[in-house]
């Protein structure tokens, strides 16, 4: 078969069985057309919506979050006390072992009045005492 | 062609479709063999056309859509070809390709008149449906449209000499898929 009647057998079955379109084509293009555009449009306005809800969430929780805690009020140093800054309090009133360890490391013994020391000398001489 | 200057959206969508609507559902059907698969690529292609309206030169208003068109359909060829690879893969799994040879026959009294002639357009146009979506693109605006290999080219956005390549290896192939069966 020679290149010219392959190419007219595929053309001659291309045409014959082609389907005819069905009645009111030019309509439903139309109408398509615009059902596309209205869905795309709300689509649109569906992703809008969502994205603003989005911001708006995260705004909200961002917000609250950066609240001052009751929890994380530092209280008044103590009287006599001779560290310039007071101790941290725990959540629940109780001070760690860390926040202790903070506190030594920040002591400076040139700076502390010897009160300190004897206050930390005085159950040390007790137990001196005892021993024979 | 050139169309008149149209005002407003609406006014380029109803010439586009009163002048190259019927074309176009012709050119889609070629491609696609699916009535409603074929109304469905013009719908889009036409909606594609009222997004840019703006930007749209009325006087290439028709090449645009056809060519928006042509992209569609191929899009949705080579989409199922994937599909069909899938479901070789995936028994069961995927939905295949829908063509088949019943999709091939038109089903219009009168149309042919014999079934010796009905069983031609059937292996013909099942041995077109084989090809590789730019191939039967190539064959179906060449031969079934009787477009010039510059038009083809335009429509498929490729060079004249890729469009002729895809003809002869379009042939070549068919002529293959003919003597087999």
């Amino acid at each position: 078969m020679s290149d010219e009647d392959l190419e007219k057998r595929v053309g001659d079955a291309l045409r014959d069985g082609r389907a005819a379109p069905r009645e009111g084509l030019e309509a439903r293009l139309v109408a398509g057309a615009h059902a596309c555009v209205t869905k795309r449009r709300h689509r649109v306005a569906l992703v809008l919506a969502m994205a603003t809800s989005a911001v708006a969430a995260v705004v909200l929780i961002v917000g609250l979050g950066l609240r001052p805690s009751v929890d994380k009020v530092v209280p008044a140093p103590r009287q006599g006390s001779s560290s310039a800054t007071p101790l941290p309090a725990a959540a629940d009133g109780v001070i760690s072992d860390e926040m202790i360890a903070a506190d030594l490391n920040e002591f400076q013994p040139e700076a502390a009045p010897r009160a300190r020391w004897s206050y930390a000398l005085e159950p040390l001489a007790d137990v001196v005492k005892e021993i024979p | 062609m050139t169309l008149p200057l149209p005002r407003t959206r609406d006014e380029l969508l109803r010439e586009l479709v009163a002048t190259t609507g019927r074309r176009g559902f012709a050119i889609a059907y070629d491609l696609l063999r699916d009535g409603a698969e074929a109304e469905d690529a013009v719908q889009e292609a036409l909606y594609r056309v009222c997004e840019r309206w703006a930007d749209i030169d009325p006087a290439t208003a028709e090449g645009w859509f056809l060519r928006v068109l042509t992209n569609h359909c191929l899009r949705l060829l080579r989409r199922r070809r994937v599909r069909g690879l899938l479901g070789r893969l995936l028994p069961g799994r995927v939905v295949p390709d829908g063509e088949g040879a019943a999709d091939l026959v038109d089903e219009r009294p009168g149309a042919d008149d014999t079934l010796a002639r009905r069983a031609e357009v059937t292996r013909v146009l099942g041995a077109v449906s084989s090809l590789p979506p730019m191939q039967r693109a190539a064959l179906v605006l060449r031969y079934g449209h009787d477009l010039g290999v510059p038009q083809v080219a335009t429509l498929l956005g490729v060079g004249q000499g890729t469009v002729k390549t895809h003809l002869v290896r379009g042939l070549s192939r068919l002529r293959g898929e003919l003597e087999k069966s």
